[in-house]
């Protein structure tokens, strides 16, 4: 039964609330104005435009990513991968966390990976006085390491996976740790070098943990996207383009890219850095090359002609 | 079967297990003192000018860690290439190197078609010869300076970058990205540019004079440094030379020193490859001989001068 | 080519030539009875006993006169023409031109004028091609126009530099090997092409290889002087195909000796059919020639022409240098490597004879130079100057036995 409509207040109509929502501030009370729609649009503008970067900024600050920083060799031959973990807000202060890595032998000629040697160990990447956290992984003999991170964050846990191949030498090195771990791992394949990574190649990442994945993108170092996947279902495959200045910066320089998987809800998140040097046939113009060479061979052609001694039988 | 006879099957076995040597499982190092170019995809082994000039086991590591197992690794690389240099001498040059059996077909080419050799005067081939010892110094000179940051990065393996085995020997495996013009940045764009033009006046000058590069070859400078520690020597009897001059005439390199001495027993000039043509086509009876730890492996002989070189072929 | 304008009455060259073929019937005849003697030394005894004209129509090639060993036979062979080397060692035929030349000349280029002057037709040379080697050699066509046996254009000189090491003449001689080329092809309106001369090449060289394997067996003592020095003489009497296939023949009929006895060197001036003289007198004396460097005999051919260049420049220049550089003639003023003829076969010998024909002042003089160099060496030397008189025999066969006695 509909409410006795009250004298001595301004008459409102109040409609079920899957309607719309009636503002106090109407001076006409019961109808639905011009004024009412124009703050109602703006507040949905509001509300909707709001939600994006706010959606977006929880998606990245709820993920974590390695970035490989320096390689340094030791007099025993071993050599050491520094490792920079970049943590999301939500990490907090925290002082330590639990890494796990594999390290596979790498078959003659970099040709992936050969199965006499698979050794796992679990490590930890501490907080420096720098305020980084970051980790070095040794290795004694050529190997293809792959470093997982998992942090604890509040609701959730973001995975951080990276893969890279060290050449360690000494002369006896240490025996395969052989432990049963098994962190849900990207696997990663190039269309290039795999053990050389460049702008250019297409890399192409496969979630191979269980678990849904709801979208996999592919971000920058400061997390800035770079492409969203359509099918974020299987593997998603990304082109690093060529970097003016990473052309300029020497065969040795690096940048990274990240595969971040991310968990309907977003609770859950997995990346993969690949750290990608300059391209080093990317930016070669063979047609150019064999124009210059054909000149080139004109020229000495006509110059070997013409000096050469008059031995002729005359 | 004659001398040259075994000269071109030794040659060819050698192309055939330098260049692609590495498919099947053959791995003779990076140590070779022969143009047996890394850039070959599954080549057998590796030249060792980008060994010497390299960033891993070479003079272009960094200065701060050319030290323990990595200092040692550079030295026994150096080492194991003075072995094989000692062990064979310039047979290296003559009977293995794959880019000097390259060399060989061009000018296969040119007698097929019988086309006058083109020759420099005896001054002019000394005084082009110079220029192996400047890429030598080169060789040497460039890579601490790159190591410690005082060249920019892509002047390493600066010969590697002008060499025209890196060009042409990979045509063999189908990698033709070596003749185009490396536009990534000026310092590339300049050493891919010198290094078609190279390779095209190589290819001219291989088809028209005999052993071409091989008159500037750093590794022959090289090698020829270390002939105090060679086991093999090319010796003359002075008593018994008629002064012919055949083993003149027959040589790809027209090394006078054989015919011209009349006093000494050691005629190995510098620019000689130890192909042994001389030796065979000498018809002086013990005039010339080459000598392994001071014993004789090869005399020359009227019988063998005789039978040898029915018809030319090398 | 030319007439016999001053030539001798025809009964006097008649007589010349019977006695001429006396001389050659006697050293037939010797040959032929010697113990060692082979059937298959026919061939070389019929092809050095032929006339110019009857070598000419048995081979159907054009006939180029030729003195000594410095142009190179090949070049004849792919332009199709016959390069006779006028060779000929007849005391007969020598004294018919003593008139003609000096007391103490040549006598081998005496006798040689001697053949020409007595031939029933001279003018089967359509060439005569000169190097300028030693002096006689030099004058001998004057001394051929003198005789009336040439006319001006007939001869064409090589002019053969007498220096062997120095780079100028050895470009020079190239040079002058190339003006032949052109010259022959004018004269035969023939193209000399690279193929073709490498065949020339590979037949000569198949020559060698099979002189070679003679001189193999001369090593180990199975070939007697005589017969080496014939077979070797016959080469410029036939093509070197069949003078090959001749040799060939030989080789497997020679007997390795059980005793080789004192084996010796000869050197000096050259040695050629029919006088046979120091040869049959170091046989007679007990010596065995194992080894020479006569210009006559292993050095018939200058050996292996290996080359690097197929080429037509490159093939002529290789020809060039061979018969320059290898060529030992003491013409040749840098004459001091030799040795090396001689020393590179001191396995093969026990001593070196030195014979040189009276008259030839190149041979003579280097025998001085070469007896001081194998004393040096330790090796017996000894020096036999003589003609082709038969006087001196008995005097040469005492010294001959005196120097066998002290190997």
């Amino acid at each position: 039964m509909e409410p006795k409509a009250d004298p001595s207040m301004p008459a409102r109509r109040s409609r079920s609330k899957n309607q719309y929502v009636i503002l106090p501030v109407c001076p006409h009370g019961d109808c639905l104005c011009r004024v009412d729609t124009l703050i109602f649009g703006l507040m949905m503008v509001a509300a909707l435009s709001a939600c994006t970067p706010v959606y977006a900024e929880d998606r990245t600050a709820a993920a974590a990513w390695w970035l490989q920083g320096e390689t340094r060799r030791d007099d025993s031959g071993s050599v050491a991968q520094h490792l920079v973990l970049r943590l999301p807000p939500e990490a907090g202060d925290i002082a330590e966390v639990e890494c796990f890595v594999r390290q596979a032998a790498i078959a003659a000629y970099n040709q992936g990976e050969s199965d006499d040697f698979v050794s796992w160990q679990r490590l930890s990447a501490r907080r420096g006085p720098n305020g980084m956290v970051s980790l070095t992984v040794e290795a004694d003999r050529y190997c293809r390491t792959t470093v997982w991170a998992t942090i604890p964050l509040p609701g959730g846990v973001a995975w951080a996976q990276t893969i890279f191949n060290q050449y360690g030498k000494v002369a006896e090195p240490a025996p395969a740790v052989a432990a049963t771990m098994d962190p849900p791992a990207f696997s990663l394949s190039s269309s290039g070098e795999d053990y050389w990574p460049q702008t250019g190649h297409t890399f192409t990442a496969t979630p191979g943990w269980d678990g849904a994945v709801e979208r996999i993108d592919v971000v920058d170092e400061a997390g800035g996207i770079l492409h969203r996947s359509i099918d974020h279902t299987g593997p998603v495959s990304y082109t690093p383009p060529h970097d003016p200045a990473l052309d300029s910066a020497g065969d040795r320089a690096k940048k990274h890219f990240v595969f971040l998987a991310i968990s309907p809800g977003g609770n859950e998140t997995h990346s993969l850095s690949v750290a990608v040097h300059r391209s080093r046939s990317g930016n070669i113009d063979l047609p150019t090359g064999l124009l210059i060479g054909a000149v080139a061979m004109a020229v000495s052609l006509f110059v070997a002609v013409r000096l050469r001694a008059a031995r002729a039988i005359e | 079967m004659t001398l040259s006879g075994l000269r071109l099957l030794v040659q060819h076995a050698a192309f055939a297990m330098l260049m692609y040597g590495g498919r099947f499982g053959i791995r003779l190092g990076p140590a070779l003192p022969c143009f047996a170019c890394p850039y070959v995809a599954g080549c057998g082994g590796g030249c060792y000018l980008m060994a010497l000039q390299g960033p891993f086991f070479g003079l272009g590591m960094p200065w701060a860690a050319a030290t323990g197992v990595w200092l040692w690794r550079a030295v026994g690389y150096l080492l194991f290439f003075v072995l094989l240099v000692a062990l064979f001498g310039k047979l290296w040059c003559g009977w293995i190197c794959p880019f000097g059996t390259l060399s060989d077909w061009l000018g296969l080419v040119r007698r097929k078609l019988r086309i006058r050799e083109s020759a420099l005067s005896p001054r002019g081939t000394t005084r082009f010869g110079w220029i192996k010892y400047v890429l030598l110094a080169m060789l040497v000179v460039l890579p601490p300076f790159v190591a410690a940051g005082w060249l920019p990065q892509d002047f390493s393996l600066a010969f590697c970058n002008i060499c025209p085995g890196k060009s042409l020997l990979p045509l063999f495996a189908g990698e033709t990205k070596y003749l185009g013009i490396d536009f990534t940045n000026h310092v590339t764009t300049v050493f891919s540019t010198v290094l078609v033009v190279v390779t095209a006046v190589v290819v001219v000058g291989s088809f028209f004079k005999d052993r071409f590069f091989c008159m500037v070859c750093p590794l022959l400078a090289l090698m020829h440094i270390l002939k105090p520690v060679t086991f093999s020597r090319l010796r003359k009897e002075p008593d018994r030379c008629t002064g012919c001059g055949t083993c003149r005439r027959v040589c790809p390199m027209e090394v006078e020193d054989v015919y011209t001495e009349k006093i000494g027993n050691d005629v190995q000039a510098g620019a000689c490859i130890g192909c042994q043509t001389c030796v065979g086509s000498c018809a002086g009876d013990g005039a010339l001989k080459t000598t392994y730890f001071g014993k004789s492996v090869l005399v020359s002989s009227r019988k063998r001068a005789a039978q040898a070189i029915r018809r030319w072929f090398w | 080519m030319s007439t016999h304008t001053n030539s001798p009455t025809m009964s006097r060259q008649d007589a010349v030539r019977k006695r001429a073929e006396r001389e050659h019937g006697a050293m037939l005849d010797e040959l032929r009875t010697r113990a060692d003697y082979l059937s298959e030394y026919e061939y070389f005894m019929e092809r050095l006993t032929e006339t110019p004209a009857q070598l000419a129509q048995r081979v159907a090639m054009t006939l180029v006169a030729s003195l000594c060993i410095q142009a190179p036979l090949e070049i004849f062979h792919a332009l199709g023409l016959f390069s006779y080397r006028i060779s000929c060692a007849s005391l007969v035929l020598g004294l018919a031109a003593a008139p003609a030349l000096p007391t103490l000349a040549c006598p081998l280029l005496r006798s040689c004028l001697g053949m020409l002057a007595n031939q029933p037709d001279s003018a089967i040379f359509q060439q005569w091609l000169i190097p300028t080697t030693c002096d006689w050699v030099v004058k001998f066509p004057e001394m051929a126009r003198l005789a009336g046996l040439a006319e001006p254009d007939d001869i064409y000189w090589l002019e053969l530099p007498h220096l062997k090491d120095a780079a100028a003449s050895q470009g020079r001689w190239g040079a002058e090997v190339k003006r032949l080329v052109r010259h022959l092809e004018k004269r035969t309106g023939r193209r000399l092409g690279a193929r073709s001369l490498e065949r020339s090449m590979e037949i000569y060289q198949d020559a060698w290889r099979v002189f070679t394997s003679l001189i193999e067996r001369r090593r180990e003592g199975a070939v007697p002087a005589v017969w080496f020095i014939l077979m070797a003489n016959a080469l410029y009497r036939d093509c070197p195909k069949g003078w090959a296939e001749a040799v060939e023949r030989v080789i497997p009929r020679l007997l390795t000796p059980n005793d080789r006895g004192k084996r010796v060197f000869l050197a000096g001036s050259p040695v050629f059919y029919p006088n046979y003289k120091i040869p049959s007198l170091l046989e007679e004396a007990g010596l065995r020639v194992t080894a020479d460097d006569l210009c006559s005999s292993e050095r018939i051919i200058p050996g292996a022409v290996h080359y690097r260049d197929p080429s037509l420049d490159g093939l002529v220049e290789a020809l060039a240098e061979r018969y320059h550089q290898g060529c030992l003639c003491p013409t040749f003023a840098d004459n001091e490597r030799r040795l090396g003829s001689i020393l590179s076969q001191r396995e093969s010998f026990d001593g070196v004879v030195f014979q040189v024909l009276k008259g030839c002042h190149p041979y003579d003089l280097e025998s001085f130079v070469l007896e001081k160099a194998m004393k040096e060496h330790g090796i017996r030397f000894i020096r036999i100057e003589t003609d082709y008189a038969a006087e001196d025999r008995q005097n040469i066969l005492t010294r001959l036995e005196a120097f066998r006695a002290s190997l």
